[in-house]
């Protein structure tokens, strides 16, 4: 199809869309007749606006110069061409930071400068998402506010899965502090704008290679081997999947962080998170460590597949379909998703309390109330 | 005046209903034609056009929403004006960047779409301006139905200029995803 063609018809949209633009528009005010004096004025100003526009051009020419450099990933440790979340990070020994979401990626910054140096794909998630960010600054702000839009467009951050771990690697305590308040102020800032609700994981690794060959071996992130250490740091080896955890992305790890009370630093609620007294009064806390982590994985697991059905739940004008815990007269749990607009509610993952440690382990079935959906059958696992 | 009553007026004092059309949405009218035809000359004609069409139209017509209706009227009428200008005229307009942006997701295909590949695509089209947020659509409408320049539309959102490109690049992306697996190959 010739782009002429196209343009004709998107002159057929829906004219609510056409309604919409218009009224946000300033051109909507009445029409104004035009006078000599105004045909003068803007005559100069047409002059004006074209001196703005070389002034203009000549400052984004300059951004350009000065922007940070995408680097091929030739340069990282992949770990093999069909990895999709792969990578440690580059080895240079310089203090960086790592973002990783689902797409990981490394945010060299200049000491001295303060400013972005390069931005490196640690995965092809982030080699795509790479590619389309025109990356025109190198202020961290602006970078971070640049990748934060384009993982929202891309679904990566959504209100049901918020979750940003930023992982300093190498440098001192001082710079590691320093690059963190860095890329947090960024993204809060990033976020408020778009206003979005972060929850932003923090942590330092002084010596990444630590990491090194858990991450290389389980194909994740030096950041995502260190968040599990953290969650697992009073569990033996032999009491816990590695696999399972390691196959988590970095919301579900959030999660699970916060369920069993994990020490990680935190900054902004976990979407999907559970409060306190419902935590209390569902037992974990006085589970086992290795029930806990278990159930934490469950829920978890289970949030996931809720979102996936409804993906509603990530729009907007439906926000309000909120992904919570309840618990019925019988005294089970479930993982509940509401309408409050038809009263209509989804139940998956259900599970009794009881006193003892063995009780508590879940007791999966499916379970609902209310108004009821037949396809949450086809997605249940257990 | 309140839309409706702009076109009850036309039904028993057209002349002054035409004048407040034009009281009203002159400067919409002229703003869209601007964007796509670049030059004052050409948007007064499509504009007193559009204006002409209005009033061959209604009545009969009763249209539901005024504003939709004219600026469809502009749009068609400076599209096919674009059209019959000669090439270098064109190249100076926004419309022509817009095109080759829009280049990204059309394969090419001279052959105009049948009428009923059309409708199915205006309808995929409209499925896909339902699921952007507000601000994804007001950039995407902005720069292909408006053809505002994409400086004007970062400064409208306040977000800069590599922002608002990235995201029209990744709309694009998104658009061509979503047809493609609604079975359209543009």
């Amino acid at each position: 199809m010739k782009t002429e063609d196209f343009m004709d018809l998107l002159n057929e949209v829906d004219d609510k869309f056409i309604q919409e633009l218009y009224e946000e528009t300033e051109f909507s005010k009445p029409a104004k007749k035009t006078s000599r004096t105004s045909i003068v004025w803007t005559r100069w100003a047409g002059i004006a606006a074209a001196f703005a526009l070389i002034i203009l051009g000549s400052v984004l020419l300059m951004k350009y110069k000065s922007a940070p450099t995408v680097i091929v990933p030739d340069s990282t440790q992949h770990l093999n061409d069909s990895m999709d979340s792969s990578v440690v990070y580059t080895d240079d020994g310089s203090p960086a930071v790592i973002l990783d979401i689902n797409p990981s990626i490394e945010i060299k910054i200049d000491e001295e400068t303060e400013q972005v140096s390069q931005l490196i794909p640690l995965n092809k998630d982030a080699e795509e998402l790479l590619t389309n960010v025109l990356m025109t600054t190198n202020n961290v702000s602006d970078c971070v506010d640049l990748l934060l839009t384009e993982l929202s467009g891309e679904s990566y951050i959504t209100p049901t899965s918020n979750s940003i771990l930023v992982t300093v690697v190498n440098g001192n305590e001082q710079q590691a502090q320093h690059l963190s308040d860095l890329m947090i102020n960024g993204l809060q800032k990033s976020a408020k704008e778009e206003q979005m609700s972060l929850s932003i994981v923090t942590q330092y690794l002084p010596d990444p290679e630590q990491y090194g060959e858990l991450a290389m071996q389980n194909e994740i992130s030096v950041g995502k081997a260190a968040l599990i250490s953290s969650i697992t740091e009073n569990l033996n080896a032999t009491d816990y999947d590695y696999t399972r955890l390691a196959d988590m992305n970095i919301q579900a790890l959030n999660q699970v962080a916060d369920y069993v009370s994990a020490s990680i630093n935190r900054i902004g609620n976990v979407a999907g998170d559970i409060n306190e007294q419902q935590l209390d009064v569902i037992g974990i806390a006085s589970m086992e460590i290795e029930a806990a982590l278990q159930l934490a994985q469950d829920i978890s697991e289970t949030y996931a597949q809720l979102v996936d059905a409804n993906p509603s739940a990530n729009d907007p004008v439906n926000y309000n379909r909120r992904i919570t815990m309840e618990q019925n007269a019988n005294s089970e749990w479930s993982l509940v998703i509401r309408d409050p607009s038809s009263g209509q509610s989804q139940a998956v993952f259900s599970f009794s309390g009881g006193s003892s440690s063995a009780d508590r382990v879940p007791n999966i079935f499916e379970h609902a109330w209310h108004g009821f959906f037949d396809f949450w059958s086809s997605f249940l696992p257990f | 005046m309140e839309d409706q009553f702009i076109v009850e007026l036309f039904f028993s004092e057209p002349d002054s209903a035409l004048e407040e059309l034009r009281t009203k949405y002159e400067n919409y009218c002229h703003t869209i034609a601007f964007n796509i035809l670049g030059n004052n000359e050409d948007c007064d004609e499509c504009v007193n056009d559009m204006l002409l069409r209005v009033w061959n139209s209604i009545p009969p017509n009763r249209p539901e929403n005024l504003a939709a209706y004219v600026a469809k009227i502009t749009r068609n009428l400076a599209l096919d004006m674009l059209r019959k200008n000669n090439a270098e005229r064109r190249g100076g307009g926004e419309s022509q960047i817009a095109f080759e942006e829009l280049g990204d997701i059309l394969h090419g295909n001279n052959e105009l779409a049948q009428m009923e590949d059309s409708k199915e695509i205006q309808e995929a089209l409209n499925r896909f301006l339902d699921s952007l947020s507000k601000t994804e659509r007001g950039v995407f409408m902005r720069r292909y139905w408006m053809v505002e320049p994409v400086a004007v539309i970062a400064s409208t959102y306040g977000m800069s200029l590599s922002k608002a490109s990235s995201m029209l690049h990744r709309l694009r992306q998104r658009l061509k995803k979503q047809l493609e697996k609604d079975g359209i190959n543009l």
